[in-house]
């Protein structure tokens, strides 16, 4: 049986199970998605990246449809290794909101379920309006290159329960940032089906950092990740998202960040992976009227056998947005990588601004990097560019550092540090940023290990 | 001095924007009934007089390809091809039995520029040239059949051979044996198999060990008859320590239909060897409102087989309704080069998805790509490249550079790249730019009292001189030309 | 008898928007030469890209003659025919187009609108020659790329070399004298002044003393946000020079 047959399957026969532990608005968009899936499938991946979303998926996972409360003792959330950075940290244990520091001075942030129920008309104005809705490029020779995920996007629509909002209204400034800490825990083959969902109204402010840990209970459980991210950002709105993941080598990731600008909004989106198993991001940003801005930052530092595939997506819609990209890749041992950035200008778009860069290193022969940057542009006053570089590390730099006495092992780190250190100064938290100068540092000494790193044990 | 009096003839020649080379020839011509099965392959092949084992190449070419589908790929849109409706051989009767070429495919020749006649053999209409003449020895292609090759004899003395496929089957047929397919797999692509079972004509060039070919070799295809399409077949063997410069021109007549151009292009480069190909192709683009032109759906590959062997293609695309041709090189020699220069123009409706495949398998081998488009009018302009590093392939450079300029707000312009890693001492680099004509570089001009029209022309001109200034002499100034015709009446 | 080769009447012009020239009046005779001055930002190379017809500037009030014609209904290569050229202050780079096709389009093109026949390859090499003296540019200046990789005096340079190619009725020397050692400065004089007329004039914008003692304007204007506010003769860039714009500030302020 296909993959997606299995879990149409178990949604057809848990269905009273599922709806009886979400909430209305996340029931009401439930069969749509099924039909989605059921059209759509769970598609193998053709784009030359490493991991298969349908392969990942074949695998007979347990999901926690009934709610099970999973043991978790409040020591092993604390000791992310990103501490005291916010001031409200909330925790989501798989998919399930397990509680966190927040005052209510404004603004919600919290479970999602939760919120659905509390404000049913927020919640469905914005919940499943980015996920479910394949872009028209408006132009037949385009490839619908978004599409092959919304199979994904519409299993996680199907058998979502719970996750994390965020819902900051209009004129709102969150001054400190948030932080969610996102813990994959189980016994047993788990797949997570995790939701976040951010309304960021008009004219409001707000940064969230999302630490992705994953507890390595035991050599055999596999742990997969299905995550839907949306993001509303409105006129003038300002919103940072950073997300740091920790995974382990059992791990599996399969995220999907959906991203609509209003008018002269302001966006930064990191994606920074220290360590992983087999992460997918997709990240589909939508530069929906005049004057947006997005700042796309990614990194990866990889070794062993991980794998990262970043696939993002820039939908210039209106005149005047800027979009700049940067996205590094280190890749160590039998590790392998892909960036496939896409950049989509469309008619009538003028003025407008968008570069991508992407910088690789690769340090062993067993490594595989590609990158596939592209450009598709129907408008005329425009400028972008891509600029995309493989290669090692300067081997004069590397020398003239010995001549002068440094270790070759420190050289090798020192440089290794340099070509990410534009990446990390792209980050709008201070804090964050030392923190994770810091952790990389430790990541290129080997101090860093993955079950060591990852804090939660 | 040359220079700039090729400059002038330049600036001269932008005054008519028509498709210049429209004109059809009134010759007797020959063509088969339409349509394409086991028979038509079998008749291709008797009335070109091939012996068995060619035959069985056509056959399992054909076989292969009649179970396939029409790929659908790339950022254009093609109909599909009727091949009920296409005739696959057509060639002008001969006048007598003396194998004169007929004077009116002479006079057309003459028209387009290339002179059949050994004596005079400069090419274009360029009286103002003094000094350099370089000598050039044209093989002359119509329709599915080879006219005339000159400089045979000389080229001969030198061991080199440059003739039509067509003799070469009959007269090397070991040669041609050992090389046919080895570059490009008839079963590699739908249009590469369609070209293997029915290919008509084409040039056969062997450069034996050691021999600097002395004069450029041209080949020139005209397709001249309605209703057919033309699938020529290129084979070049550089041997050892050898270099050539080959050529190759394009022109059409005007129609209303499609016409399909579906050719095969093979370089074998052994050790050391040195091949340049360049291509200026000017197929009919189809009218101002898209109806007509030539599929122009094309393989080329050069295998650089042996050590420090070298291809460069250089290729001004201009012409053709759609235009599809990746010219790759697979590198597998050790230190062996590969370099791409190109030019494409769309203008109107045209579509042109082009660029190139840099496969490194040998150690050290290097690449180049310089990339220029530009699109005009409704037209779509891609290039789409991949660069891919074998694991062994240690101490890998790859450069690629493709810029992207846009003339009106209704074209698309598009980049493709992709780079595929595997060794991780490879150093490979690629940027891109998209961006409109420079409004200070087009004021500038302006302000010294040069015609908006011309200054275009004369910016365009320099954004593609880093390409064009690669061709032979007497090609950059006839592909100069059809970028200043090209991108005419494009400025809004 | 004056004989006026350039009015300008209560000109308003913006650039994206914003109003930057609020009502200039200016008249240009033949044979004059003009300085016009001013603190950065008064809107003086404003005005020299209005007299170009640069479009990314816009005419919102007023009216420009010269040789008693509409200028502002002319495009801009029409202007370079009637003789109009504009030394840049950031002369632009064209990478691929030679110097010498560059200059060669807009010679002939020039010469056709005055009923000439293009100049042969030949007379105009020689005319390239003649003219490249006037400035000493380097013969291996002329047959690179417009400006391309050219040091800013040489850039400078070269635009005086095409203004000596194309011999303008008007010309307009925009702060052609910064970023210039003394030795090129007066390179670059010498190369305005062989050009002087009684049929010519000239706009010479600029910031420096030095420029005006070689080139001596009998007129200078004060340009001071978006309006001429004083007009005099040399003895008011003296002035300028020995105390800068602040008297110029508390007067109109006043």
């Amino acid at each position: 049986m296909s993959a997606e047959k299995q879990y149409i399957e178990l949604y057809n026969s848990q269905r009273p199970l599922i709806d009886a532990n979400a909430a209305p608005v996340l029931n009401a968009c439930r069969e749509s998605a099924a039909r989605v899936l059921a059209e759509v499938g769970l598609q193998k991946a053709k784009d030359q990246t490493h991991t298969d979303p349908s392969e990942m998926l074949a695998a007979d996972y347990a999901i926690n449809l009934a709610r099970h409360e999973v043991p978790t003792s409040r020591e092993d959330l604390f000791t992310c290794a990103v501490p005291e950075m916010s001031t409200s940290v909330h925790f989501l244990v798989n998919e399930q909101y397990v509680g966190g520091k927040h005052r209510d001075n404004g603004y919600f942030a919290g479970s999602l379920r939760e919120f659905a129920t509390q404000y049913p008309d927020i919640a469905s104005q914005y919940y499943n309006r980015l996920a479910s809705q394949p872009t028209d490029t408006g132009d037949p020779r385009s490839r619908r290159y978004e599409a092959c995920s919304f199979g994904e996007s519409a299993l996680n629509t199907m058998l979502c329960q719970d996750g994390f909002v965020l819902y900051v209204p209009s004129g709102f400034e969150v001054s400190k940032p948030l932080q969610l800490i996102s813990l994959l825990r189980a016994v047993d083959d788990l797949m997570s089906v995790q939701r976040l969902l951010i309304i960021i109204e008009d004219h409001a402010t707000a940064s969230l950092l999302v630490c992705e840990h994953a507890s390595r209970l035991n050599d055999l459980s596999h742990l997969l990740s299905l995550q839907v991210t949306e993001i509303f950002v409105g006129n003038a709105a300002t919103f940072d998202f950073y997300s740091l993941e920790e995974h382990h080598d059992l791990c599996q990731r399969l995220g999907q960040i959906y991203v609509h600008q209003k008018a002269a909004s302001n966006v930064a989106i990191g994606l920074y992976a220290l360590t992983a198993g087999q992460t997918r991001n997709r990240v589909h940003v939508c530069l929906a009227e005049p004057e947006a801005s997005i700042q796309l930052y990614g990194m990866a530092t990889l070794d062993a056998s991980q794998q990262v595939d970043n696939l993002t997506f820039i939908d210039h819609q209106a005149p005047s947005c800027q979009s700049n990209e940067l996205f590094k890749y280190v890749l160590d041992q039998k590790s392998r990588g892909s960036f496939l950035g896409r950049i989509l200008v469309r008619k009538g778009s003028d003025k407008t601004d968008a570069h991508q860069t992407d910088r690789n290193l690769c340090l062993t022969p067993d490594t595989r990097m590609i990158a596939r940057p592209e450009l598709e542009i129907y408008a005329d006053d425009v400028k972008c560019s891509h600029g995309a570089t493989v290669g090692q590390l300067d081997q004069n730099a590397l020398f003239y550092m010995c001549t002068r006495g440094i270790p070759e092992s420190e050289a090798r780190m020192l440089l290794m540090f340099a070509f990410m250190s534009d990446v990390i100064d792209g980050i709008r938290i201070e804090p964050l940023k030392d923190r994770l100068r810091h952790l990389i540092e430790k990541r290129f000494r080997g101090e860093l290990t993955q079950c060591k790193g990852c804090a939660v044990k | 001095m040359r220079e700039e009096n090729k400059s002038e003839d330049v600036l001269k020649d932008i005054t008519s924007g028509e498709y210049k080379y429209g004109f059809t020839t009134d010759v007797e011509t020959e063509v088969i009934p339409t349509g394409l099965n086991e028979d038509v392959v079998r008749l291709i092949s008797r009335k070109k007089g091939e012996p068995d084992w060619m035959l069985q190449f056509r056959l399992d070419a054909y076989n292969w390809w009649k179970e396939q589908k029409r790929p659908e790929w790339g950022h254009v849109k093609v109909e599909p091809v009727d091949y009920d409706k296409i005739s696959f051989y057509a060639a002008p009767k001969k006048k007598s039995e003396n194998k004169e070429v007929d004077p009116e495919i002479l006079k057309t020749f003459d028209k387009l520029g290339i002179p059949l006649h050994e004596r005079d053999m400069l090419l274009g209409n360029m009286p103002s040239q003094g000094s350099g003449e370089s000598m050039m020895a044209v093989d002359a292609i119509v329709d599915s059949e080879s006219q005339k090759t000159t400089y045979r004899d000389k080229l001969a003395e030198l061991g080199i051979i440059f003739c039509s496929f067509g003799e070469a089957v009959r007269e090397y047929p070991d040669l041609v044996r050992q090389y046919l397919g080895k570059v490009v797999p008839t079963r590699d692509n739908y249009y590469s198999a369609l070209n293997s079972a029915v290919f008509s004509d084409g040039s056969f060039v062997y450069i034996p060990k050691g021999v600097r070919c002395p004069m450029e070799l041209a080949s020139y295809f005209r397709i001249n008859s309605s209703g057919t399409g033309q699938f020529e077949r290129t084979l070049i063997i550089a041997d050892e320590e050898s270099y050539v410069s080959y050529l190759e021109g394009c022109t059409a007549p005007m129609r209303d239909e499609n016409q399909l151009h579906a050719a095969v292009v093979e370089i074998y480069v052994h050790e050391r060897a040195e091949v340049k190909y360049s291509t200026v192709q000017n197929w009919y683009p189809g009218d101002k409102n898209g109806r007509g032109g030539v599929y122009n759906l094309v393989t080329k590959r050069a295998l650089c087989a042996g050590d420090y062997s070298k291809i460069s293609w250089t290729q001004v695309e201009t012409g053709s309704a759609i235009t599809w041709k990746y010219p790759s090189c697979v590198l597998k020699g050790e230190g062996s080069s590969g370099e791409f220069y190109s030019v494409a123009v769309t203008n109107n409706y045209q579509e042109a998805d082009t660029g190139t495949k840099m496969i490194h398998i040998g150690k050290n081998s290097s690449s180049r790509i310089i990339s220029k488009g530009i699109s005009a009018g409704h037209s779509q302009n891609s290039y789409r490249g991949l660069v891919k590093v074998l694991p062994g392939a240690d101490g890998v450079r790859n450069y690629t550079q493709c810029d992207s300029l846009l003339l009106s707000n209704t074209c698309g312009a598009h980049t493709f790249p992709i780079m595929d890693i595997q060794n991780p001492t490879a150093v490979i680099e690629h940027e891109a730019t998209t961006s409109k004509i420079n409004q200070d570089q087009l004021f500038y001009c302006q302000q010294r009292g040069i015609k908006e029209e011309d200054a275009v022309s004369l910016i365009v001109g320099g954004y593609a001189r880093e390409v064009v200034q690669k061709l032979p002499m007497e090609f950059a100034v006839e592909a100069q030309k059809l970028l200043s015709l090209s991108i005419e009446n494009s400025v809004g | 008898m004056s004989n006026p080769l350039l009015e300008i009447k209560n000109l308003h012009a913006s650039v994206a928007g914003k109003e930057i020239l609020r009502g200039i009046n200016l008249t240009i005779n033949q044979g004059e030469v003009h300085a016009i001055m001013g603190p950065n930002g008064a809107g003086k190379s404003t005005l020299s890209a209005i007299l170009t017809g640069n479009p990314a500037y816009e005419v919102t009030e007023g009216e420009i003659l010269y040789k008693g014609k509409d200028l502002l209904a002319m495009k801009p290569e029409q202007r370079a025919w009637e003789g109009i050229f504009l030394s840049f202050q950031y002369p632009v780079e064209i990478p691929g187009v030679s110097m010498v096709n560059f200059m060669r389009a807009a010679v002939n093109a020039q010469r056709e609108y005055r009923g000439l026949q293009p100049l042969t390859a030949t007379e105009f090499l020689k005319l390239m020659r003649e003219k490249r003296a006037v400035v000493q540019l380097d013969n291996k200046l002329a047959n690179r790329s417009v400006n391309e990789g050219f040091s800013g005096g040489e850039k400078k340079r070269n635009e005086i070399f095409q203004m000596a190619m194309l011999e303008p009725t008007l010309s307009i020397l925009d702060e052609t004298d910064s970023g210039l050692d003394v030795d090129a400065l007066r390179i670059v004089s010498d190369g305005v002044n062989r050009l002087k007329s009684a049929e010519r004039s000239s706009i010479v914008i600029t910031h420096y003393q030095k420029l005006l003692e070689y080139v001596q304007p009998q007129f200078v204007h004060i340009v001071y946000k978006g309006r001429i506010v004083k007009d005099g003769g040399p003895e008011l860039g003296d002035r300028i020079f020995a105390e800068g714009f602040d008297w110029i500030r508390q007067e109109v302020e006043l």
